[in-house]
């Protein structure tokens, strides 16, 4: 039979059936969206096995796509993953977000050259808005509380871009509506204060707010706190002077208030340390150190006083931290620990972390060593504050808390970094090991090269500990039968008599060599002769060793990776290795090899259920990835949907702004803004803050009305990484419109005789 | 006793023309061929359902070199047309679509093929001589003393690639990257016959367009066991280099397929160990500091010549072995039995790390001021790495089809206007003289003006074959250029023409491309002040219109097709 090509049509007028697969492929990788992914098993009928899956990589491995759409969006996935090791579940949702969007366009009768515009123009507007979002990891670390509010501010800055003549003479009105408010309008106030500032020359400002100080006077307890916020806000823009006038007057206000003031108390702080930055920061803390007290009138007194200081001289302030500290003299455990969390929830520190750990047991014993601690605490703070280019371990673990998406692995990763002991997180020196049969519990970070042993490795490990061992790296495998990548071995070839060489005789060498080298220890890329195994006895041979493990080895001991065990001489042996017998919740087949100067640190990953390792191990490493690119990038965006729910914004008002444009862009912009709108649903929903699909479109659309963002409820601390998320969203529409502007498939090698494919023309 | 198994007997397809299966076939092709046409042509996905790379593309070559027909004549015009577009690089889609819409017309027009051939002959010879005419309205003079219309060139190439996936910015980056390539490899100052330097090539997946550029010299991978103290280590240059064709893995594979008897004793894969060290000692000893191959060199061998300081490149590949050994001078060592012959030495300049965004490149610079420069393209889009491809093929194209301009200094408007035009030309040539032009071609008159008629929209279904949005296609009745009705508001035609060198006005006439029409002469435009932003290559369309109309002929021409089924 003739090879033949045959090809099919993909594009029925409006009914694109590349598309159609496209989405239908993708609508899997739903429950791998946010943090809470719901696994899925995928059984091979033949072979009788099942693999547990919880990425989106994982899932297209096993599925066997073979129509050319498949095939491109496994291609894409990869990619991604190669690159970034991150964002393939976004890439993926996107993809098939996107592709009903063209396919909806299509069907109200959208050119394709109309779609691609659009589409293109929606995305660099969403991309932009990344831009501008992304929020500086030393920024962020600072106050990760102004988060939401910071995307407030920016959306508003936007919108004053359209019209910032009108919104200027509006803001008259708006203080006199703001005079009447309720608690709902405090948003509102907060945009009017803002942009107010901004084009106010300085005196209607004074004038302005002296005003409203005025009438919050008088407006009772409720209104309080948005006076403040308001003033405060004005402080920023006007000169010091004026600062400390209107902080008497709020200290005035502030007097009058009683026990419920602990709330505006601790809201006026953290507006506050929005605009004071971090110094700020340990008044929070102070704030809610009174609020434990049960807060009197003076204390918060005090803590006003506190924090003026606090603006003008740092270290006045820091004594008073330590002062307002020292009153809290017998305090129970449980507010010490309130406290602790409130400020470590500040700090965005965890608790594991050994810092706060040591504060939280400072706390519990005494209160001089709190002080000490704060202190410490303090001055590290002003550390990250003068030299704010360099990561200190803290801020490594806010970062890491950031972007760990409620992923237990990042606990590990910590503890890696801290192992590692560097300024950055070195990714290139980290491994993992798998230990089946061990509940996750034991997972943790051990110094230098873990890997599991077999019984007889065992006892070579026992008989080699404690002493300097040397080593030999393998590229390749260490058999008879290996030759390197390139060479082409002779097919046909007789040997006339007996074979030169037997594979005896090539063992007898190898250990010969081996022996001769006094090499104890041999790193092999990939697989070792049985029978060598089993005649180098005092030898312990590790196979499978991956070829960063190597480099590292190579660079640590000054052994030169060689493909064939016969290149080994003196020069290429490495030396001053050290093994150590691990045990892990009893296992103790378990072995680290280390050198003096090693930096390789191994996550020792454990689980009970072994079809759970390979997942946790995926996780481990997409942690790792994520924080290494939020170091990298040195920003972040806020995640939890926030982003995409700007992005939705921004698509609504590019529309408005720009009504000029061809009537079909506001169509698929519109679509464009329902893919964030489902993005943002699938998290909701898969995060399980709501029960279904309704609410979370009811929830979207009652935070766009309202300035918050749904981040405040459910998504404080969630960030993302900016590159990969812009990547992804770049590759995912690339790939959209790739299979958008396909119009056939062509199917090539496939005999005329076969009828497994219908409709289709042959060529 | 021998069987004789019979042979059997040849297939034999009479008229294949008037098959229904091999005229569905036709369609089906240029079907393809038709919507895979200009900027906003289709993709076309190719694979082999068996888990293969999946192929995106539009262009002619990557799709017909995947294609494999099942019909001797598609084979045929397949063929012709993979000639053409290695030669010229450009218009391969075009002399597809038209040499298949000529032979569908021929028989929806119910021709003689005889008098078909006779008459399309004639006609395109007219078409020559129009073209290659000063009266020839679609033709523009290209000014080398400004780079814009070398620009615009290579901008129509890009668009009309729309795998690439380039934003208007990226595309302009890339136009102009092909210009500054193109004006590199002009040799400047030199004596006696000139020849082009090259350009090289290469591209880096995952990184953003906006990294892509120019670099002179060439541009390696960097070796994975060089490290930048290596570089430093070995100094300034020059540098003297050695190039290996051969493979020097230490295998015998070069002995082809046969059965090889070794005797006791002997060792072949140690014996070429040894061979290969030897040479290792040679190109110590002669001081080469550059040790190139184009395939894999043994581990053995490159630890040896690492331990003495010489920079191994392996695997290569062919295509950067000519570059290599242009800029080296270097003579590619074919034997590793004999002495490396001090003639085939080489010289680099210098060695040094290139960056091009986050990736480090080895850049070797000439010696001899061998013009030979690397274009490195980025695209931000790593799986599409066929498509990267594409692109840098497009990139090389479009590079060549700058050089043909050279020879003959005109570029064709493009955006369809000089098919329109063309046809318009023929039609109005051949109204008046039909008469005698029938006689001397000895058929009858109205045969003649039928002929003439398919050739005309042979030719105009080229220019219809631009639009895959459903839109309308204009001409307007004074210029005869093509004329797209703007999609959003559907009555109004779209500011400029296709080739953008008119600019609507409202007493322009218009009909609907492929209605009859009364024929005119396209007015001769003079003295015009814009300049038409859709370009194409003057000699590769030329060239294409004459081999299309050649393979119509050809192809109409054929009675019989005879198959060895055996």
């Amino acid at each position: 039979m003739d090879p033949s090509c045959k090809q099919c049509s993909f594009a029925m007028k409006r009914r694109h059936i590349g598309l159609q697969q496209l989405q239908a492929i993708t609508s899997t990788a739903h429950a791998f969206l946010g943090p809470n992914k719901r696994l899925k098993f995928i059984q091979d009928e033949d072979a009788g096995d099942a693999v547990l899956i919880g990425s989106c990589p994982r899932l297209l491995e096993h599925l066997e796509l073979d129509g050319s759409v498949g095939q491109l969006l496994h291609e894409t996935v990869l990619a991604q993953k190669k690159l970034f090791h991150s964002g393939t579940n976004t890439l993926m949702f996107l993809a098939g977000a996107w592709s009903r969007v063209a396919l909806e366009c299509l069907n109200r009768g959208i050119s394709v050259s109309d779609i691609k515009s659009a589409m293109r123009g929606g995305l660099q507007e969403c991309l932009d808005a990344c831009t501008q979002l992304a929020v500086s990891v030393e920024e962020f670390k600072k106050s990760d509380v102004r988060s939401n509010d910071q995307c407030i501010d920016m959306m508003v800055k936007h919108s004053r871009y359209i019209n910032a003549r009108t919104k200027n003479t509006q803001s008259d009105d708006n203080v006199q509506d703001f005079r009447k408010l309720s608690i709902k309008s405090d948003d509102q106030c907060m945009d009017m204060t803002h942009k107010h500032s901004r084009y106010a020359n300085t005196q209607t400002e004074h004038a302005q707010s002296d005003d409203n100080v005025q009438d919050f006077k008088g407006s009772g307890i409720k209104s309080n706190d948005q006076c403040m916020d308001m003033t405060l806000k004005h402080s920023r823009y006007i000169n010091t002077k004026t600062e400390h006038a209107q902080s008497n007057v709020n200290m005035q206000d502030f007097r009058k208030l009683d026990d419920k003031s602990d709330d505006q108390c601790k809201h006026m702080t953290l507006k506050h340390s929005r605009h004071f930055n971090a110094r700020t920061k340990n008044t929070q803390s102070d704030v809610n150190v009174q609020d434990l007290k049960g807060s009197d009138i003076k204390s918060i007194d005090q803590c006003m006083d506190m924090t003026l200081k606090h603006s003008t001289h740092f270290n006045a302030q820091t004594e008073h931290n330590m002062q307002d500290f020292r009153k809290l003299d017998d305090k129970s455990d449980d507010q010490c620990m309130y406290m602790t969390l409130k400020h470590s929830r500040h700090f965005n520190a965890q608790t594991e972390h050994t810092q706060s750990e040591v504060t939280m047991q400072d706390f519990t014993k005494s209160d001089i060593k709190l002080d000490n601690q704060s202190m410490h605490m303090t001055l590290k703070h002003s550390r990250h504050f003068n030299a704010q280019t360099e990561h200190t371990h803290h801020d490594v673990t806010v970062i890491a808390q950031a972007v760990s998406h409620g992923c237990s692995s990042m606990h590990l990763l910590l503890k890696a970094y801290e192992l590692q002991n560097r300024a950055h997180l070195d990714i290139h020196n980290l491994a993992t090991c798998c230990i089946p049969g061990v509940s996750e519990d034991h997972a943790c970070v051990l110094r230098g090269y873990v890997t599991l042993l077999s019984v007889q490795q065992t006892t070579q490990v026992q008989r080699l500990q404690g002493r300097p061992l040397n080593i030999a790296l393998i590229n390749g495998d260490l058999s008879e039968k290996y030759r390197h990548v390139g060479f082409n071995r002779p097919g046909n070839i007789k040997h006339i008599t007996d074979l030169f060489i037997t594979e005896e005789s090539w063992i007898e060498n190898a250990y010969k060599l081996l022996h001769d080298s006094s090499i104890d220890v041999v790193f092999v890329s990939g697989v070792v002769d049985v029978d060598l195994k089993q005649r180098c006895k005092d030898v312990l041979i590790l196979e499978g060793v991956k070829s960063s493990v190597l480099k590292h080895f190579s660079t640590c001991t000054g052994a030169v990776p060689v493909s064939y065990i016969c290149q080994l001489d003196e020069r290429r042996v490495g030396r001053g290795l050290r093994l150590r017998k691990e045990s892990i919740s009893g296992r103790s087949d378990i072995v680290s090899i280390t050198t003096d100067c090693s930096v390789l640190v191994t996550a020792v990953i454990c689980s009970s259920v072994s079809a759970k390792l390979q997942m946790l191990e995926d996780e481990f490493w997409s942690c790792a990835h994520r924080l290494q690119h939020a170091l990298t990038d040195g920003k972040l965006l806020h995640g939890a949907g926030v982003t995409e729910l700007i992005c939705i914004r921004r698509l609504r008002q590019y529309t408005q702004l720009h009504p000029d444009r061809s009537p079909h862009d506001s169509a698929v912009l519109e679509l464009m803004s329902e893919a964030w709108m489902d993005f943002i649903s699938t998290v909701m929903l898969n995060s399980g803050s709501v029960a279904n699909r309704t609410e979370a479109w009811t929830s979207i659309t009652h935070q766009m009305r309202r300035h918050t963002d749904i981040g405040v409820t459910d998504g404080l601390g969630v960030y993302d990484n900016v590159t990969v998320k812009c990547e992804a969203w770049r590759r995912a529409l690339d790939l959209v419109f790739l299979v958008l502007q396909s119009d056939t498939e062509i199917i090539t090698g496939v005999s005329q005789g076969e009828n497994t494919y219908n409709q289709l023309m042959f060529l | 006793m021998s069987r004789i198994s019979k042979k059997k007997p040849a297939l034999c397809t009479d008229e294949p023309l008037s098959n229904s299966t091999i005229c569905q076939k036709i369609t089906l092709l240029r079907n393809i061929l038709s919507t895979a046409y200009g900027p906003t042509g289709r993709l076309k996905q190719i694979h082999n359902n068996v888990g293969g790379h999946v192929l995106t593309t539009s262009t002619s070559t990557a799709l017909l070199k995947r294609l494999e027909m099942s019909e001797p004549l598609l084979k045929l015009i397949s063929t012709a047309l993979q000639h053409h577009t290695t030669r010229y690089s450009d218009s391969g889609l075009f002399m597809g679509i038209f040499t298949l819409t000529l032979i569908e017309n021929t028989k929806k027009y119910g021709l003689r093929t005889s008098t078909a051939i006779k008459v399309y002959k004639h006609l395109v010879e007219q078409c020559n001589v129009y073209l290659k005419g000063d009266s020839c309205g679609c033709k523009v003079p290209v000014e080398f003393s400004s780079c814009d219309s070398l620009v615009a060139l290579a901008h129509s190439m890009i668009t009309s690639k729309p795998a690439c996936m380039l934003d208007s910015r990226e595309t302009q980056q890339i136009s102009s990257l092909i210009t500054q390539a193109f004006l590199y490899s002009i040799p400047c100052n030199s004596s006696g016959t000139a020849c082009f330097g090259r350009t090289v090539t290469i591209g880096i997946e995952g990184q953003s367009v906006n990294h892509s550029s120019v670099f002179p010299g060439l541009l390696l991978d960097v070796p994975e066991m060089l490290l930048p103290g290596d570089l430093e280590r070995l100094g300034d240059g020059p540098f003297k280099v050695v190039l290996f064709g051969v493979s020097l893995s230490g295998d015998i594979s070069e002995v082809g397929d046969v059965a090889l008897e070794v005797h006791r004793g002997l060792n072949p894969e140690r014996d070429l160990l040894q061979q290969l060290l030897k040479i290792g000692e040679q190109v110590v000893k002669d001081k080469v500091s550059l040790f190139a191959c184009q395939k894999v060199v043994h581990p053995v061998l490159q630890h040896y010549l690492r331990e003495h300081e010489v920079v191994v490149i392996e695997r290569l590949g062919l295509a950067l072995m000519e570059p290599f050994a242009k800029i080296t001078g270097a003579r590619a060592v074919a034997s590793l039995f004999s002495l490396v012959p001090m003639e085939a030495y080489g010289l680099v300049a210098g060695l040094c790390f290139q960056d091009c965004g986050s990736k480090k490149l080895l850049q070797l610079l000439s010696s001899k001021h061998a013009a030979i420069s690397t274009m490195v393209l980025c695209h931000r889009n790593e799986t599409m790495l066929e498509e990267l491809k594409v692109c840098a093929m497009t990139c090389q194209r479009a590079e060549h089809v700058l050089r043909l301009t050279l020879r003959e200094p005109y570029a064709l408007l493009g955006g369809g206007c000089t098919e329109t035009q063309l046809a318009t030309h023929i039609t109005h040539m051949n109204q008046s003289t039909a008469p005698t032009t029938a006689a001397a071609l000895g058929i009858s008159h109205s045969e003649f003006l039928m002929a003439v008629e398919s050739f005309r929209s042979s030719l105009l279904a080229v220019a219809l074959s631009l639009e895959h949005d459903g839109q309308d296609c204009l001409i307007d009745l004074t210029y005869g250029h093509r004329w797209v009705m703007d999609i959003s508001s559907q009555t109004e035609v779209k500011h400029t023409c296709g080739c953008g060198l008119l600019e609507d006005r409202s007493n322009l006439e218009k009909t609907h491309l492929n209605t009859a029409c009364q024929t005119f002469s396209p007015v001769f435009l003079e003295n015009n002040d814009t300049q038409p932003k859709v370009l194409d290559s003057f000699s590769a369309k030329l060239n294409a219109l004459n081999v299309a109309v050649e393979m119509a002929s050809l192809v109409l021409d054929v009675k019989y097709i005879i198959k060895d089924v055996n």
